[in-house]
């Protein structure tokens, strides 16, 4: 709502208000409309029929492409996130739904199911095609019988299937009709036919009157389907032999030739063959007739009736219309019943006196699976050491393990040596089975391929015992022939290499399971591992018992990072330095830290009792009474420090420090709880908590030698004016392993009313004292034994080299020393933020100064590097 | 340290969870279930803003990526898995492991994902290209790999074979420290220099990470057969540890005296628990049911609720002193009210006024609690848009 409307609200409108009407528009006329109902359109209304000239019928998008906006290309589509969805085309996919309708040209339309339809036999359902393609086969064997009534009620009227529908018919009736029924175009004449039947008649047997015969079944003419290019009516060659029968091993009663003498001598009628055949039947009648005995009469007068030869024997003892067979017939082949087993004792199968009886009868193959076999023959067979409850009074005969072997498998322990006659001796007392450790010889002895000859097996032995000798010749060994024994070296070889038992190197790398295999209960709990020190030393275990960790338990060992470990992480790969360039550094590297660690060890008294101090590197300190430390510390200074260019401006050091201010370290805590257990006198342990973390001292000394020499002071400082000095030392080498790190909490903590105090008496104990508590302060890794080795991995500054000697003596006296504690009011704190990265002074240049000087100008710089702070 | 509440209760429905973890601004939190899901919740709100699922066991960790739009996890399948955390879609899917993996952690800039495995490999796998192999592997543990923790340039792992050990990128060392039992958890105090290890022997112990050394031991609870976290607060001040029986303790870091104890769900072991990187809150998980502990609402005044009122130019929100009513049902009475806070806008049913925009006579204060309740007859009338003239009202009243 706006002011305009307040206004509107006190009138009172009736009526429905027109459309707002604009001067400048005038109602047009209406526009000439085409009248719509001219085209055939489809059910979207789109025109679906031109005239022929425009395209005839309509497809896509106005004749062209499928969309509006032409054909788009088919791009690629991961399928990746969508696997599942993705579905065979089917042809409706790119069909309209015009198409699918009643007219279209794939109509769906409705159907009643199988069971509703009038229809009595289920419809000829399709074979999917499965894995076996086509109609199933025993759908093809066992088809269910289906009788029409038809045939029921033919079977009623005495039909048989195979007979002919119809009255019995006489012989001849049959053969007039079979005749009739070959006849194709005109029948014959009334006149004619009785003629032939009489001539028929004439010719046939005795049996002729009595016996009435079901017509023929009607042979339905059948038109093969025609699948060759061939003449009508002409089927090719076959394999049969044009003029013999079938090739031999066709055998020879089932196929003859289709050529086929009719009559001795006379005809060779040919049917089928190929064209020249046939085509010079009719002329040449010998054309293909051969050369044969058979073709010629050995007798006078025509060919003898072969009757006679029938009727005589019929009589004797044989019914009228058979024939006494002239071969016998062949016997029936009896097989011999299976041998039955040797240990085979007939009983009935399953009686047993009680259903709890365990079955008596072993299994069959028994000796051949895995699981027949006991532990003991399986590790046998492996070539174990046997358990030692597991030896057994060797009772050859009976024992299982070598029934079983020695029946059904080729290997044999000790006890079958026995029965197989093997003679070495010292094969006899040995133990049952051969351990892993002493395989290299003996693996063979328990492996008897040729077992089932003796000989054979004490000649493999033999072999196997001088293989690599030269094999002598034995007596037996000269009853073989020079082929067999090549053979048997072959065989020898073959089976040396085949059975080997795991040898020592692959028996080595599996041991016995100290835990249960449970795997199928993964629910048992596994027992408490209580011992489990990974590669802890006996030493490490004590310590941690007695609960003196820290250098006891402590193990340091070179690990290299990845270089794309340190990509990730932008650190500074290791290793990427020249090797060249550690050897030509000084022992001492001139990182800040350096300076100060060394100058915190200057005084004896402070050195004992920093070693309990294992402190913190405060990124999060805060900052106080910054301006108070840097006007003292200016006072301080000013008399040393000539340039005040170089100062680092430590107010802007101090500001910079941002966000961690809330954060105190666990230092600063444990420094807190302290101020309050000396005020209470708490308990003694918190006291000692304490020691480890009181730096306040160790910042004592760094102030120690502040006034040393300027000079040294001067050529550290890294500042434009000074600027000789600084070309003093500009071709020394860099200091590659700098310490890039922010500084950590070393400067927290700076107690610099201290200074003044410590640093008139203090320079020459400064040299000495050098000590070793670097590590624990600092962070930085010191070892001492290995340094030299260790060079290439460590970062960060150098140890000097007089503090090495120092490092191992000190950690006894340190905790003696009482700390002393100081309200914090009372401590001036100078803090030094990571972030003021002048308070980061290069120490580079002063790397080549004579190194006699090392030491002393530590201590300058690290008093030049105050003084830059102070001012 | 005051007493921490439970503020809300997230319901997994993931059977148990076995890992909790704040995000790296401590807004959301994802736990890992035992029905190889992961879940992102807002824990303030209770709201399940998404699930992953796709690994084909337990997860057992997770972490999220500094820009929080990733999730790196890790599973009893043996793999570790990148997710994306917008699409819940798997982006890689790394299979270096011969067992399962135990602890998945970011570095400093999540390029990196460091896993510990049950086959006493730590791996460190690129997040950034497509290489499938871990870039390195370290094989030094002897036993399983119980908690890594990472640092812009450290990566501390504790092991069950009783070892801590530091690698530390920049020197080439790595720095193993025996301890003598089984370390369940490890993690590093805010200011990097102290281990908190918790052990098997029922303690937490604090150990210098310089020097090696035993600074304090911190006990009362239960750590059983379990694999017990522990956490440090913002502020380094207190420790805080799970507990077989079902509670939380906390310890100040000096004195090692147990502070307070939250009681999550009793006999249960809390084996999981996250603290939140900044402020007081505390993430337990116990079972499949993780509570969110901090401090309660009204005591530093602020209110997160997001209820606010509706009427134009007023910005409040529903606290203790404020409360919000509906609009009326009675189209009458609402369009009063619509035309007394001017707003413009359809009044949906979600709309409210605060209690503002009332004149003490329109409600009673009902009940025990003393709810503000509207009278029938109430129109909002205080501090309401001014820029209308009152004979606007008046021509209402008439």
């Amino acid at each position: 709502m706006s002011d305009s409307d307040s206004d509107e609200e006190n009138a009172i409108s009736y009526g429905t208000p027109l459309d707002p009407y604009e001067e400048d528009e005038i109602p047009s006329k209406r526009k000439f409309q085409q009248q719509p109902d001219q085209f055939a359109v489809d059910a979207h209304g789109r025109r679906r029929f031109h005239g022929a000239f425009t395209g005839g019928f309509s497809a896509g998008f106005g004749n062209t492409v499928g969309t509006a906006e032409g054909w788009t290309p088919a791009t690629f589509k991961s399928s990746r996130g969508d696997k599942a969805q993705i579905a065979s085309q089917r042809a409706e996919d790119f069909m309209d739904e015009e198409d699918r309708s009643e007219y279209g040209i794939a109509p769906q339309h409705m159907q009643t199911q199988s069971e509703f339809s009038g229809r009595k036999r289920p419809a000829q359902h399709r074979y999917h095609d499965g894995p076996i393609p086509g109609e199933p086969v025993l759908e093809q064997l066992l088809r269910p019988v289906h009788e029409t009534a038809a045939v029921r009620m033919l079977r009623a009227m005495g039909w048989r299937a195979g007979q002919g529908v119809g009255g019995r018919q006489t012989r001849a009736q049959k053969k007039a009709s079979g005749d009739q029924h070959k006849v194709y175009g005109c029948y014959m004449p009334e006149e004619l036919r009785p003629a032939v039947e009489v001539n028929s008649d004439s010719s046939d047997s005795e049996f002729e009157y009595e016996t009435l015969f079901a017509p023929d079944d009607y042979d339905p003419y059948v038109l093969q389907r025609k699948s060759d290019r061939f003449g009508l009516g002409y089927s090719g060659l076959s394999r049969h032999s044009v003029l013999g029968s079938l090739a031999g091993e066709y055998g020879q009663g089932s196929s003859k030739s289709h050529l086929v003498m009719k009559d001795k001598g006379r005809k060779v009628s040919i049917r089928g063959q190929a064209f020249g055949v046939g085509a010079l039947e009719a002329d040449d009648e010998d054309i293909y007739a051969t050369e044969d005995m058979s073709h010629y009469d050995f007798s006078l007068g025509g060919a003898a009736p072969d009757k006679p030869k029938a009727k005589g024997k019929q009589e004797v003892n044989v019914l009228e219309g058979f024939v006494r067979a002239s071969k016998p017939l062949p016997a029936v082949p009896s097989y011999a019943p299976p041998a039955l087993p040797r240990d085979y004792t007939p009983l009935a199968a399953g009686a047993r006196r009680t259903r709890f009886e365990p079955t008596a009868a072993l299994p069959r193959d028994q000796g051949l699976g895995r699981h027949e076999l006991t532990a003991e023959a399986r590790g046998s067979l492996l070539g174990e050491a046997p358990t030692p409850k597991a030896i057994v009074p060797t009772e050859p005969p009976e024992d299982p393990i070598a029934k079983i072997l020695g029946r059904n498998v080729n290997f044999a322990t000790d006890k079958i040596e026995i029965i197989d006659m093997t003679k070495s001796a010292n094969e006899k007392n040995t133990d049952d089975f051969i351990s892993i450790k002493d395989s290299g010889k003996e693996v063979t002895k328990v492996f008897k391929p040729f077992v089932s000859n003796p000989a054979k097996q004490a000649r493999y032995e033999k072999y196997l015992r001088d293989k690599d000798s030269v094999v002598e010749r034995e007596e037996d060994m000269d009853r073989l022939t020079a082929w067999e024994r090549d053979r048997e070296m072959a065989e020898f070889e073959q089976a040396a290499k085949l059975y080997k038992p795991l040898s020592g190197v692959m028996g080595d790398r599996f041991t016995h399971a100290s835990e249960p295999d449970d795997a199928l209960n993964p629910l048992t709990a596994v027992s408490k591992s209580s011992s489990n020190h990974g590669l802890a030393s006996k030493e490490q275990i004590d310590a941690a018992k007695a609960g003196a960790y820290g250098v006891m338990t402590r193990r340091e060992t070179p690990w290299r990072p990845e270089g794309l470990v340190c990509k990730r992480f932008n650190v500074p790969e290791l290793g990427t330095r020249p090797e060249s360039k550690n050897e030509d550094k000084p022992k001492i590297s001139y990182s800040i830290f350096n300076y100060l660690e060394t100058s915190v060890h200057d005084k004896e008294s402070f050195t004992k009792e920093q070693s309990h101090f294992s402190g913190s590197k405060s990124l999060n300190r805060e900052t106080i009474s910054n301006d108070k430390n840097n006007s003292k510390k200016s006072t301080n200074d000013k008399t040393t420090i000539n340039e005040k260019s170089n100062n680092p401006q430590p107010g802007t050091s101090a500001t910079s420090d941002t966000g961690f201010n809330k954060r105190l370290t666990v230092a600063e805590l444990f420094l807190k709880e302290s101020e309050d257990a000396l005020k209470d006198k708490e308990t003694v342990a918190v006291t000692e908590t304490i020691n480890k973390f009181d730096k306040m001292d160790l910042y004592k000394s760094i102030f120690l030698s502040d006034e040393e020499d300027d000079s040294a002071l001067t050529n550290e400082v890294p500042s434009k004016n000074d600027n000789a000095s600084v070309f003093d030392f500009i071709d020394a080498p860099k200091n590659v392993e700098r310490n890039l790190s922010p500084p950590r909490g070393i400067f927290a903590n700076i107690d610099f009313d201290e200074i003044n105090s410590w640093k008139r008496n203090a320079e020459k104990k400064a040299e000495e004292k050098s000590d070793a508590e670097k590590k624990q302060i600092t962070n930085k890794p010191v070892d001492n034994n290995a340094e030299m080795d260790n060079e290439a991995f460590i970062y960060g500054p150098k140890i000097p080299d007089n503090l090495q000697k120092r490092l191992e003596e000190l950690p006894e006296k340190e905790k003696i020393e009482k700390p002393v504690y100081r309200s914090k009011s009372e401590r001036e704190v100078v803090e030094v933020s990571s972030s003021s990265s002048d308070s980061w002074v290069e120490a580079k240049e002063v790397k080549s100064k004579k190194k006699k000087k090392k030491n002393k100008k530590q201590k300058k710089q690290k008093k030049s590097k105050h003084k830059k702070k102070d001012k | 340290m005051t007493e921490l509440k439970p503020l809300t209760t997230l319901n997994c429905k993931q059977q148990v969870v076995r890992a909790v973890r704040f995000n790296v601004d401590g807004t959301y939190c994802l736990t890992c279930g035992a029905d190889k899901k992961i879940k992102l919740w807002n824990p303030q709100r209770q709201l399940l803003l998404k699930t992953y699922g796709g690994h084909a066991n337990e997860v057992l960790d997770a972490a999220g990526s500094c820009d929080s739009s990733q999730i790196i996890s890790c599973s009893a399948d043996k793999s570790v898995i990148l997710w994306d955390v917008t699409t819940g879609q798997p982006l890689r899917r790394y299979r270096g492991h011969a067992s399962s993996v135990t602890r998945v952690k970011y570095n400093e800039e999540s390029t990196m994902a460091i896993s510990g495995s049950v086959d006493n490999t730590v791996a460190f796998w690129d997040v950034l290209s497509r290489r499938q192999e871990p870039v390195q592997v370290l094989k030094d543990a002897k036993d399983t790999i119980t908690s890594i923790q990472i640092t812009d340039y450290e990566v501390v792992t504790c092991s069950v074979d009783s070892h801590v050990r530091r690698y530390d990128l920049r020197v080439g060392k790595m720095v193993s420290d025996f301890i003598g039992h089984i370390i369940t958890f490890g993690s590093l105090t805010h200011d990097g220099q102290c281990y908190i290890l918790s052990c098997a022997d029922s303690s937490v112990k604090l150990f210098d990470k310089d020097s090696g050394e035993l600074l304090n031991t911190f006990t009362g609870h239960e750590s059983k057969d379990y694999l017990l976290e522990n956490a440090v607060n913002a502020k380094d001040s207190h420790i805080i540890s799970g507990s077989a029986t079902g509670e939380v303790f906390f310890w100040d870091l000096i004195s090692s005296k147990v502070t307070s104890k939250l009681v999550h769900k009793l006999n249960k072991p809390i084996v999981s628990l996250s603290h939140h990187p900044t402020e007081d809150y505390l993430l337990t998980a116990c079972e499949d049911e993780v509570i969110l502990w901090g401090f309660s609402m009204g005591k530093n005044g602020e209110s997160n609720s997001n209820k606010c009122c509706s009427v134009p130019q007023c910005k409040s929100r529903y606290t203790n002193e404020i409360s919000l009513f509906f609009f009326p049902k009675d189209e009458a009475m609402r369009k009063r009210w619509t035309d007394a806070t001017k707003i413009e806008k359809r009044v949906t049913q979600d709309m409210q006024v605060c209690s503002r925009h009332f004149v003490k006579n329109d409600y009673i204060l009902s009940g025990v609690a003393k709810v503000r309740r509207l009278k029938k007859t109430a129109v909002p009338t205080q501090n309401l848009p001014w820029q209308f003239p009152n004979k606007r009202n008046n021509c209402h009243s008439a």
